[in-house]
């Protein structure tokens, strides 16, 4: 008996010495175990896993943005996928109808929400809130590029952690529907904290997260909420003092075009509100973007129509502290500016050649957010000299909120205040002028057309409008060429100021990924979704009259 | 001469087992650590753990005969067994509402049925010499029975393993080729071409690979792969003998494996031609001129066209006889009672292996895996070694 009482000690002692062989907990993987996340560090490591998954997504918001628009296009060279997006034949089998992606983002902030404790205070201080709501933006935001890009989501609201419930039917929402909700979802916290971990890896990350109130005032322009937009857009703008700055514009330094002085690509970095921001390590993922863009053998170039359009417009020369108009040139020099000896400087896009010494016209944008391994190459590209990545990509800058808010107040029957913010920007000066401003249009007093604040009368931070940064020093002092005109009626005028601001978002915003969603807008302003798309895109065409047909209707513009 | 049969035995076995080798936390869901930016750490959602996963069930059945002749100088035995796989572990796609591509799941069976005999005889059995000889035979076939999922295929270093109901576990799958275009004119004949990523054709030219365009239809793609080769083998085993002169005794270990395929994935890189490796003096005959007749491609930077795609170019016979150990022990003269015995040995591994393959070994294993089985992705092959030792039984 003695023996076999040693053995069961024996193996006894075995089973509790050895009873982490049955734990299959892990040191490499976080396992779910169904825990809360109620320690700072567990919310941080959320949202910067979500930010990890939500960069993979900035590639085909540029891409599939721009290309069913009317400033960007694909060559011969591109992928079939994306000549397909451009040409608005995506078949099933096309790599930009996979959402996964998008789900990926979506799942992780599900994840977060459910798990987060919002109720946890640090004396009246709700410690987990701002996570909770920058991840719960971060979550509608790519619910909204979803629905600009498919038309329509399968909405999932908490997080699928099990093959059942990936397995499970989920609502499908248009649209609209979409919008509405999202307004619903994220209104309650508008005025909460901002999130902001200081500068990481060279980036401020407080633009890596959704600003609330232009999203909610983008919402809004779309439903065609023009109040709340344009109150939105002011609260956003007035909060944070921001300025339309003359500093990033493009201006002839003589009225001979001999010399040019280039700073408006400066702004794509310069006035970034928010962003998608990727690794200093060449090594991890960054957009392709450069490599498609800037190449020997580019897949993407700016449409012939854009190019043509802003080389015919007019360019108001004025010298420095000039007050009458000098000269009368060609071309929005915010696309590029050719020389009288045919020399080029790029701004968007410009003329490069290389070591075939032909002259290519190429997207110029991404190289303003670019950074380079010095010693390093790429196998894909010859036109770069170093192995050549972006760090950035800017989703909001100023000049987005300044022609939105333009597009709201418009829409509210203010043609004039709007083309100001496009012509003089939005100043003491500027509202008080009645040849400039119709004095009715800012008689109802509404918050949002009050541009007085002493920050504004500031000569050093005055606004311009942005038109300035491309059509020269001149263009206040303009009375003939770009003006709205006498109208027959109001309605008129607000067509023809909401041209002209299309035409202004397409010179300053081009290839940012915006210009889908700023022809929707408008063409559901007019009630005339998507024949007023189908027709300014389908100038990029060859064939205008048989591509306006073909995009005429509504169901070819999702990506399915 | 009595040659009765003196003993014989027959046996069943059957048997239940479990393959518990699951991919690490497949049954989990969990996250891992990612950075967005340097400096910057995150947790993101990595795994959908599929808690209905379980391992793969084994049932075995085999029946034994084992027989010995001549006073047990001759010694037979014979299996043959029928093993049936069920619940295999494999990959399925998630819907696009998970966030991620794939899940673990049990789908599929698969059967496994062959035999295995063996023998071994004293042949000399006199007091000073002693000559002894063993084989054995194996011979096994198996088949994927089920796939609920149906076929899919696996990219394991540059081969390409299809896994489809009626097939063998682990066959390649890629391109046929007859040769390379000697000139231009050839080339055109054929009117092959690849459809390029922009969606234009692409067609072949003079220095580029000759591949069977199984369905007619002027394009190389996905719809000419076919099955190129079985790494299962058709008959393997080993044989020993062993010769004995008083103390002095002479070990031989052959092993063989006859009919089995490989995936030479080390060739693959290094005579593709197509990027900045290292190549082997084999791409000294690559084409370089017209009208020259060779199997090796022109060298072109990145292989637009494919030329050293997953083809029956590096797929080889892998059979190989090789002799596996090389044994002298001599047994020392003791009289020491507390030593039951002192040997001394010198033995050599691997000293020489007839073959065709090209690779460094043909006896190769990129992982136990079975969809890695044949593929040879220049893992360090076993060497030759030499070997001195004592063995003192007390």
């Amino acid at each position: 008996m003695k023996h076999y009482t040693l053995f069961i000690l024996a193996g006894l002692l075995f089973l509790t010495a050895c009873e982490d062989v049955f734990e299959t907990d892990s040191d490499s993987v976080v396992i779910d175990n169904g825990a809360r996340i109620e320690h700072p560090g567990d919310s941080l490591y959320s949202a910067m896993g979500i930010l990890a998954q939500f960069q993979r997504l900035g590639e085909r918001y540029v891409l599939l943005n721009e290309l069913r628009g009317d400033l960007m296009t694909t060559t011969s060279a591109a992928d079939k996928d994306l000549q397909d997006v451009a040409n608005f034949t995506v078949e099933a089998g096309n790599a930009y109808v996979d959402r996964m992606d998008y789900y990926a983002v979506i799942n992780n902030c599900n994840f977060a929400l459910e798990r987060m404790d919002t109720s946890i205070v640090d004396y009246q201080t709700k410690v987990m809130l701002p996570e909770y709501v920058a991840i719960r933006a971060l979550r509608d935001w790519t619910y909204w590029q979803m629905a600009l890009t498919f038309g329509r989501v399968r909405y999932v609201d908490r997080p699928l952690l099990s093959l059942e419930s990936t397995l499970a039917d989920y609502p499908d929402k248009t649209i609209d529907e979409l919008a509405a909700l999202i307004i619903d979802d994220l209104t309650p916290y508008l005025g909460t904290r901002h999130l902001d971990y200081g500068a990481v890896d060279g980036i401020q990350t407080n633009t890596l997260f959704v600003p609330l109130e232009p999203f909610l005032a983008d919402l809004h322009l779309y439903l065609n909420h023009y109040a709340e937009a344009a109150q939105l857009y002011y609260d956003y703008i007035y909060a944070h003092q921001l300025t339309i700055s003359e500093g990033y514009s493009n201006d002839w330094t003589t009225n001979t075009r001999t010399d040019a002085s280039m700073n408006h690509t400066a702004s794509y970095t310069g006035e970034m509100l928010f962003q998608m921001a990727y690794s200093s390590d060449a090594r991890e993922y960054h957009p392709s973007l450069i490599r498609l863009a800037y190449n020997t053998v580019p897949g993407i170039e700016p449409a012939a129509s854009f190019v043509s359009m802003m080389a015919e417009r007019t360019y108001f020369f004025t010298p420095v502290n000039g007050q009458t108009i000098g000269a009368y040139l060609l071309s929005d020099l915010r696309g590029q500016a050719v020389n009288r000896s045919g020399r080029n400087f790029p701004a968007a896009y410009g003329q490069f050649s290389f070591q075939n010494n032909e002259k290519n016209l190429l997207i110029n944008k991404f190289n303003d957010v670019a950074a380079n391994v010095v010693g390093g190459y790429d196998p894909d590209n010859e036109a770069v000299a170093s192995l050549t990545f972006i760090r950035q990509l800017p989703l909001l800058r100023t000049p987005h909120l300044y022609l939105r808010l333009a597009e709201a107040l418009n829409r509210l029957g203010k043609p004039s205040m709007a083309f100001a913010v496009l012509k003089y920007g939005l100043t003491d000066e500027t509202l008080a002028d009645p040849q400039k401003v119709a004095p009715n249009e800012t008689a109802a007093g509404e918050t949002y057309v009050n541009f007085s604040w002493a920050h504004y009368s500031n000569g050093s931070n005055q606004n311009v409008g942005t038109a300035r940064r491309g059509l020269g020093r001149g263009l206040p002092f303009d009375k003939e060429i770009y003006v709205i005109g006498e109208q027959p009626s109001l309605q008129d005028s607000i067509l023809v100021v909401e041209d002209m601001i299309v035409d202004e978002m397409a010179a300053e915003t081009a290839f940012e990924g915006n210009r889908f969603f700023d022809l929707l807008r408008v063409a559901r302003h007019r009630n005339q979704w998507p024949a007023y798309a189908a027709g300014r895109v389908s100038r990029r065409f060859k064939d205008v009259p048989d591509a306006f047909n073909r995009l005429n209707d509504a169901e070819i513009w999702w990506i399915k | 001469m009595d040659a009765a049969a003196e003993g014989g035995e027959h046996g069943v076995a059957l048997s239940q087992t479990g393959n518990d080798r699951l991919p690490l936390l497949a049954n989990r869901t969990y996250r891992l650590a990612v950075a967005p930016v340097q400096d910057a750490a995150g947790l993101l959602l990595s795994n959908i753990g599929n808690e209905q996963l379980k391992w793969e069930t084994t049932r075995r059945a085999s029946v034994g005969l084992d027989l010995s002749l001549w006073h047990d100088r001759w010694q037979l035995s014979a299996d043959v067994f029928w093993a049936r796989t069920s619940d295999l572990v494999t990959r399925r796609q998630l819907a696009d509402v998970a966030g991620m591509r794939y899940y673990w799941d049990n789908d599929g069976e698969l059967t496994n049925r062959g035999f295995e005999l063996s023998t071994s005889a004293r042949i000399i059995e006199h007091k000073d010499w002693k000559l002894t000889f063993g084989a054995t035979l194996g011979h096994y076939k198996n088949r994927i029975r089920e796939l609920a999922s149906g076929a899919f295929t696996t990219d394991v270093a540059g081969a390409t393993i299809l896994t489809s109901e009626g097939l063998p576990a682990g066959v390649f799958y890629g391109w046929q080729t007859r040769g390379v275009y000697a000139d231009a004119g050839a080339a055109t004949a054929d009117g092959l071409g690849i459809i390029s990523a922009n969606g234009d054709k692409m067609a072949y030219g003079a220095g580029d690979v000759r591949f069977v365009d199984q369905n007619h239809d002027g394009i190389i793609d996905d719809h000419d792969r076919v099955v190129l080769g079985d790494p299962n083998p058709d008959i393997y085993g080993h044989f020993n003998l062993q010769l004995k002169w008083r103390r002095l005794a002479l070990d031989g270990l052959f092993a063989y494996s006859l009919g089995v395929d490989a995936y030479n994935a080390m060739r693959q890189q290094l005579e593709s031609g197509s990027s900045l490796f290292n190549q082997t003096t084999a791409m000294e005959n690559r084409w370089m001129a017209d009208g020259q007749v060779t199997d090796i491609p022109r060298a072109t930077f990145g292989d637009p066209m494919g030329n050293s795609r997953a083809s029956d170019r590096w797929i080889e016979d892998a059979s190989y006889l090789k002799l596996r150990t090389l044994r002298l022990t001599y047994d020392l003269p003791l009289r020491i009672s507390a030593i039951q015995g002192i040997k001394v040995w010198a033995a050599a591994n691997n000293l020489f292996t007839l073959t065709r393959y090209l690779g460094a070994d043909p006896e190769f294993s990129m992982s136990t895996a079975v969809l890695c089985q044949g593929v040879d992705a220049g893992l360090v092959p076993s060497s030759r070694s030499f070997q001195l030792g004592m063995k003192i039984n007390l």
